[in-house]
């Protein structure tokens, strides 16, 4: 017999108890859907995260923090039996990371850069073109190697000398210009002068000026916020501090640093001067770790939904081999008869077999149609709802050679349930067959 | 008129069950040669063995000892391979009941040994309606097998077995399960298929009206031949070294008594 003699006979036969045949599939069908919008999901916010990610190597620099050491303690918080005791000892939880800091983490080997990331704000962004203000939530650029999911022109120069701002979209349009158009523009930046204690008026504000050099779209990285290079938040520094005598200003210190090191450097090698970091008193963290984070807590779920629907094969296996018995045994005499007229034993088996993989083709099949539909319905919602700030975020996406993958794994695993059934009915003798009754 | 042989069975023994206590033999020192074109009966009380023997001489069952030819080739030679396709295209079967597939297309059922064969699309379709031709279904290719009456679904049987054009058909009590008249009228059509295209027809049966109609009986008691009506046959072995009996035909529609 010709294999597709075979598969057709096999599916033909399949549809012969149509409703028992059906419930299989159904039953295929939850644990096929379950893993393939499963893996739909993760594949959508898988890409995402690598589009935002992209280029910034991973490795290519590190966000630090100086910490004492009760900070885990704290950090770790839900575990703590009841409030810390005050001490007045104590050493504040993050502090301030000051030149001589950034000289240390300058010291260790494999850092190439390390820089103090000033934390900067201004009141409101004023356009040159119709006067208008808006309210306005300002970044430091942390490093050249984040890069930034561009809609129109490029991401700001930290090596640069002159201020530069890029904006998040709506904003080009609020300040009287396009997304093109604004590129090159100068738009001001209001900033509130620092008082003395002693200065009782009303609180000054000054403008000043920036360029835009791009438009950023909304993403996970930027979080709501228009990036400016360190040039920008120095001249706010600047101006905000130039009310103050000399004498009275604090020096300069740092929330947060910022150490760029090889970005070709291996895991091993980052580890290693994280631990160097560590053991100097700073707590450092590389951008796709901290989308990690989130990302490891959205693996968790994905790992529990697709436990769930492999339990659901599992399961499905089981009605596979029960709807495969009851086929041979009400074919008995059939195998009986082809077994007679010449039929191998290895066709029989394949043709049983190939009943089985095609329970969960179909099941595969009506999987992928719901998911499909599951899809449509799914990233509308969330488009419409919390992704609406997110665009070029689709939630549900499919990768082709992924689902492929995903039918061809639950065709092998109908094979292997069916695989036992196949074999009984291979291994009947034609003459005990055709007398069963 | 020297007909050459399509089955020669030597010293055909079968037992079953291998232990000493368990064992039974089913199948004495059978020896018997049927030429090809032949219609013969092999008639018995049922535990007689003549199942056994059809079961046997349709290489659905391997003798425990003794020698099978078919077409002058040894069967015990064959492997499992050769054994599958010499029965595809060598032999035909028709049963008491029809073993058919009642939800599929008569045309389907027929075209079975042709699938399993392997046979291209275009021959096979071919071949089954001039089965179907064959037993005067040809109208009801296209019909639900289980929409037939007894009389066609056994019809549809015989076209089945005749579908890949075999040397022999073994029919199993093919009237069993009909009223006479339509018993009668397959009964027609099995010996036609004998006398035109000169198919040697194996019938196993205890229904002595059948049995009358072959031109030979064999009767079986107990695993033994106890009557042939063609005994004087005479075993010669020709110059090609297959075996060739003289055909002095007895007169049919006498059953030998015992």
């Amino acid at each position: 017999m010709k294999i597709f003699d075979t598969l057709r006979m096999a599916n033909a036969n399949l549809f012969r108890n149509k409703i028992r045949s059906i419930l299989t599939i159904i039953a295929i069908f939850v644990g096929s859907f379950t893993i393939i919008l499963n893996s739909g999901i993760n594949y959508g916010v898988n890409q995402y995260v690598n589009k935002q990610l992209d280029n910034v190597g991973g490795n290519g620099y590190l966000e630090v923090l100086k910490t004492s050491e009760n900070l885990t303690d704290i950090s770790i918080g839900i575990g703590s039996s009841g409030p810390t005791e005050f001490d007045p000892n104590a050493t504040p939880m993050i502090e301030m990371i000051t030149e001589s800091d950034l000289k240390t983490l300058r010291n260790i080997d494999g850092v190439e850069r390390a820089t103090g990331l000033p934390m900067v704000s201004a009141k409101y962004i004023e356009s040159l073109e119709n006067g208008k203000r808006f309210d306005i939530s300002l970044n430091t650029f942390p490093s050249s190697r984040l890069h930034i999911d561009m809609l129109t022109g490029r991401t700001v120069d930290n090596d640069s000398d002159m201020p530069e701002i890029i904006i998040l979209p709506d904003y080009a349009e609020a300040l009287g210009f396009t997304d093109e158009s604004i590129i090159g523009q100068t738009v001001e930046l209001g900033v509130a002068l620092h008082q003395l204690p002693s200065d009782t008026g009303p609180e000054t504000i000054k403008n000043l000026e920036v360029k835009v050099v791009g438009v950023q779209n909304r993403s996970v990285v930027s979080m709501g916020r228009s990036f400016i290079n360190f040039a920008a938040a120095d001249a706010i520094q600047e101006l905000a501090l130039s009310n103050i005598p000399e004498q009275f200003r604090a020096p300069n210190s740092f929330m947060f640093a910022v150490v760029e090191i090889p970005e070709d450097a291996s895991d091993e090698e980052v580890e290693r001067i994280r631990t160097a970091m560590r053991d100097a008193g700073f707590q450092a963290m590389t951008i796709a770790e901290q989308v990690g984070m989130v990302m490891s807590i959205f693996d968790a779920i994905s790992m529990v939904l697709n436990i769930f629907g492999a339990i659901a094969l599992l399961a499905a296996s089981i009605g596979i081999i029960n709807t495969l018995f009851m086929a041979v045994q009400e074919r008995t005499r059939e195998i009986g008869l082809m077994k007679a007229m010449g039929l191998s034993n290895g066709k029989i088996f394949l043709m049983f077999s190939a009943e089985a993989i095609m329970l969960g083709f179909w099941g595969s099949v009506v999987g992928i149609a719901v998911a499909l539909v599951a899809r449509a319905v799914g990233n509308n919602i969330a488009n419409n709802t919390f992704l609406s700030n997110l665009p070029g975020f689709t939630l549900i996406e499919f990768n082709p050679p992924q689902i492929a993958g995903i039918v061809v794994l639950i065709m092998f695993i109908a094979f292997l349930a069916g695989a036992l059934p196949a074999r009984r009915a291979a291994r009947q003798n034609p003459i005990d067959a055709l007398r069963y009754e | 008129m020297n007909q050459p042989l399509v089955l020669d069975a030597r010293n055909i023994t079968k037992i079953y069950g291998k232990k000493r206590q368990e064992k039974f033999t089913a199948l004495k020192n059978i020896n018997l040669q049927i030429a090809q074109g032949e219609s013969v009966a092999i008639i018995g009380k049922s535990g007689s063995g003549k199942s056994t023997l059809m079961h046997t001489l349709a290489l659905l069952d391997k003798p425990t000892k003794g020698e099978l030819y078919l077409n002058g080739d040894k069967i015990g030679k064959l492997n499992s391979r050769r054994l599958n396709k010499t029965r595809n295209r060598e032999l035909g079967f028709v049963f008491q009941q029809f073993f058919m597939n009642a939800n599929d297309t008569v045309l389907n059922n027929v075209m079975l040994p042709l699938r399993i064969a392997g046979t291209s699309i275009w021959k096979r379709k071919k071949l089954t309606m001039e089965a179907l031709r064959a037993v005067d279904l040809q109208e009801k290719a296209k019909n639900k097998a289980n929409d037939l009456s007894g009389g066609q679904k056994q019809r549809l049987c015989i076209a089945r077995a005749l579908v890949n054009n075999p040397s022999i058909i073994f029919a199993d009590e093919p009237t069993g399960n009909l009223d006479s008249q339509t018993g009668a009228m397959i009964e027609k059509i099995l010996f036609d298929l004998n006398k035109e295209k000169g198919i040697t027809l194996i019938v196993v049966t205890h229904d002595e009206d059948i049995a009358k109609k072959c031109k030979r009986q064999i009767s079986l008691k107990d695993g033994e031949i106890i009557s042939d009506t063609k005994k004087e046959v005479k075993l010669k072995v020709g110059q090609d070294g297959k075996g060739r009996v003289e055909l002095k035909t007895s007169p049919a529609g006498k059953r030998s008594k015992k």
